[in-house]
């Protein structure tokens, strides 16, 4: 593994290679001081195109407790398209001796058109609706340390399935690893060609609430009221939101999960995100180590990873 | 001056001539056709054995950028293009800087071919000022000009009104409108054929579907105003059932064309978000290009067409949400054709030969499309043992993007000759001396 572009990409074996390396980064956090010297002299280019404050946040968090120097290079994307070409931008950076380049672009395809034009390993942080794999390793880590195994596991992912790059990067992890995914939502938010690759769709929450092990919320935009993918904000929330009484008749033990930002009593209840059920904070712990894993991995660690101390 | 074509192979589908003919062009026009011509009068013979000769290719559909674009194109490169894949008249669209959309740009575009062009070039009008789909233009006008037929180019006519109108309006000129169809609301900003392929990339997708519901909306309105209407570069085989059942009826009126890429490529190009692949209507699953193929060769689609589209580098070097579509196709659409279409045994040569010639020819009402004594000497010559690797270096065209681009291509040209005048000798272009 060179570059973490997308999990489809990417085997069942590296996954499993970055969620246990991923378990011995977690451990350090509980000591006083949370910082190896595994990245000691390497470069991390934070190389966004999109507001980000947690993603940046936490890959910036990431390289520095592996002791890596962290570049933070923000580029509004309407300077983009008004001259330098994506491929002119890394250029740049790469004239600065980076070893990681972490991106975030709005087009799909971004991360991976970056990998053909540069030495430095490429992070996909985020690209258009394509792909976020270290979310999708972090939500999967973040079950798998709940639920002690992914295999048929039953997953539901809920939302703006159409829109969200975390849905496909879940999808393809969760396949891989052999959970049982089911998609909900409206089917003008649900693609219907997932069912090709053995996914359910699902266009009732109730019943589907009712089988599932874990749920991911996905954050829905009003954004897309405006191009009627739903009439409004109140009956996408009715039909699909997680609240109180969908939680009555949900497992005992249902995981609920959250990529954040939320919108509270919108895609998901107040009570709930709070509530004993939720992990989404959880997540947020989970990601830096991920994303620690990852970054120790492609600098050419060999997954064992020891306690430097 | 006398040009003599010897021992070469002479395919021509119009009179249904396929064998060897020695072919002599006097003053522009051809002046014999037999078996064997020897004359020692003569200045110029061509070696044509072991050559396919046909009679010039017609395309129905070309962009060549010139006014607005020239860095990406101009008349005198996109015929020089034109030249070297065998064609010896085009049709270029009017979506140029400004939009030719009345006499003086018309004029402007003949004017230009007259002094740069190699080879001939037909203007077509814009049916809408500007190709804003709202207000006709003056067609009486621009045909006095020289334009050949009316095209909505890449901008759909959305309005069902003015379409209406526009074939109503169209058929006092008994010319053909050249439509693109496209529901833009449906396409949306769709970038790619809709599918499992273009969703798991987070891509949005262009469904096929919108354009079967705009060839359905037109061939209703054609029936009902008995205009001529071609459909330009179809890429769903529904498109052609609807097409189909408008002929029986009105065989006349209807037509319609297919580029060679939608016949040879399917959706499956889009890996790996390669730019040159992103192409409208966009290239589509490998199993309806296989019905398109099958429609083909049974007959269903008349033309084939170029669909040049020049683009820069740089524009096809961006995201690929960012980067431009289109792929130029003069000089491969005969050899892509040859290569993956006759040479495999999909479809007959002269099924192909036919859709570049005379088919087109007899659509837009031209005097071209077959080798006959006293018509314009306009004839290609093919080489179609000769495998050719397609890379920059061979490129012709001010652009390079183009989808078969390091591709190795059997049957490029070797002679090109518009009104008895060689414009490409041995697969080199002769510049206009001037």
């Amino acid at each position: 593994m060179r570059h973490l572009i997308d999990l489809e990409s990417i085997s069942k074996e590296d996954i499993i290679k970055i969620l246990d390396t991923a378990k011995s980064f977690k451990e350090i956090f509980t000591r006083d001081v949370k910082k190896v010297p595994a990245l000691r002299g390497k470069t991390v280019v934070n190389l966004f195109f999109e507001a980000s404050t947690r993603t940046r946040n936490s890959f910036e968090l990431a390289a520095k407790r592996l002791s890596a120097d962290v570049l933070n290079f923000n580029v509004s994307s309407s300077s983009v398209s008004k001259g330098e070409s994506l491929i002119d931008t890394a250029k740049t950076i790469e004239a600065m001796a980076s070893d990681f380049i972490v991106i975030r672009h709005p087009s799909s395809g971004a991360a991976k058109m970056l990998s053909r034009h540069v030495k430095s390993a490429v992070i996909n942080a985020g690209d258009g609706t394509h792909a976020h794999p270290t979310q999708a390793l972090l939500d999967i880590f973040t079950m798998r340390e709940k639920k002690l195994k992914i295999k048929n596991l039953h997953v539901a992912i809920v939302g703006d399935i159409l829109h969200s790059r975390v849905a496909r990067s879940n999808l393809w992890g969760l396949l891989k690893l052999g959970a049982k995914v089911t998609l909900v939502g409206p089917p003008t938010l649900v693609p219907r060609h997932f069912s090709k690759l053995g996914v359910e769709i699902s266009y009732n929450m109730d019943k589907t609430i009712q089988e599932v092990d874990v749920v991911n919320m996905l954050r829905i935009q009003k954004e897309r009221q405006d191009k009627n993918y739903f009439p409004s904000i109140m009956e996408y929330a009715r039909s699909f939101g997680m609240n109180e009484k969908r939680m009555k008749i949900a497992k005992k033990d249902l995981l609920i999960m959250h990529p954040g930002p939320m919108n509270r009593d919108i895609e998901i209840s107040s009570s709930i995100a709070d509530g004993p059920n939720s992990v989404i904070n959880e997540q947020v712990t989970n990601g830096v180590a991920v994303r620690m894993a990852v970054l120790y991995l492609l600098s050419g660690g060999d997954g064992k990873f020891e306690d430097p101390a | 001056m006398k040009i003599l074509l010897k021992n070469g192979r002479v395919l021509d589908p119009s009179q249904g001539i396929d064998k060897k003919v020695d072919i002599l062009i006097e003053n522009g026009t051809i002046n014999k056709l037999a078996e064997s011509i020897n004359d020692d009068k003569i200045k110029e013979t061509i070696d044509c054995t072991n050559l396919l000769i046909t009679p010039g290719l017609i395309d129905i559909n070309t962009h060549l950028r010139e006014p607005g674009h020239e860095d990406h194109e101009s008349i005198e490169s996109g015929t020089m293009a034109a030249a070297k894949g065998g064609y010896t008249s085009i049709l270029p669209m009017p979506d140029t800087e400004p939009v030719i959309d009345d006499i003086t740009h018309v004029k402007y575009i003949s004017a230009t071919a007259q002094r740069d062009a190699l080879i001939k070039v037909h203007p077509v009008g814009a049916i809408s000022k500007g190709l804003e789909g709202k207000q006709l233009t003056e067609m009486g006008n621009m045909i006095e000009g020289g334009a050949v037929a009316f095209s909505s180019d890449k901008k759909a006519i959305m309005n069902a009104d003015l379409m209406h109108r526009a074939m109503q309006y169209s058929k006092m000129f008994n010319t053909t409108l050249i439509l693109y169809a496209n529901d833009e609301n449906l396409a949306g900003h769709g970038q790619v054929n809709a599918s499992l392929l273009a969703t798991t990339m987070g891509l949005s997708g262009a469904p096929k579907e919108a354009e079967e519901i705009m060839v359905v909306r037109d061939v209703i309105l054609a029936r009902l105003t008995r205009a001529k209407v071609h459909f330009a570069h179809l890429s769903s085989p529904y498109s052609i059932q609807y097409i189909l059942d408008g002929k029986k009826k009105f065989p006349d009126i209807l037509s319609c064309d297919i580029t060679p890429y939608h016949l040879t490529l399917s959706d499956e190009e889009i890996r790996g978000y390669n730019t040159m692949a992103k192409i409208m209507p966009p290239l589509r699953k490998a199993e309806h290009v296989k019905k398109m193929v099958q429609h083909f060769k049974d007959g269903h689609i008349d033309c084939i067409s170029s669909n040049h589209e020049p683009g820069s580098d740089y524009s096809k070097s961006l995201e690929f949400s960012e980067a431009s579509f289109g792929t130029i196709g003069l000089e491969t659409a005969f050899p892509a054709c040859y290569t993956y279409l006759v040479k495999t045994g999909k479809i007959p040569l002269d099924k192909i030969i036919r859709a570049m010639t005379s088919r087109p020819a007899e659509i837009i009402g031209l005097k071209a499309g077959s080798i006959k004594k006293g018509e314009p000497a306009d004839i290609s010559c093919f080489n179609l043992d000769k495998e050719t690797l397609y890379d920059t270096e061979a490129i012709v065209s001010k652009s390079k993007n183009s989808i078969y681009l390091n591709k190795k291509l059997f049957g490029f040209a070797e002679h090109t000759i518009c009104e008895g005048i060689p414009v490409l000798k041995d697969g080199i272009i002769v510049k206009k001396s001037t």
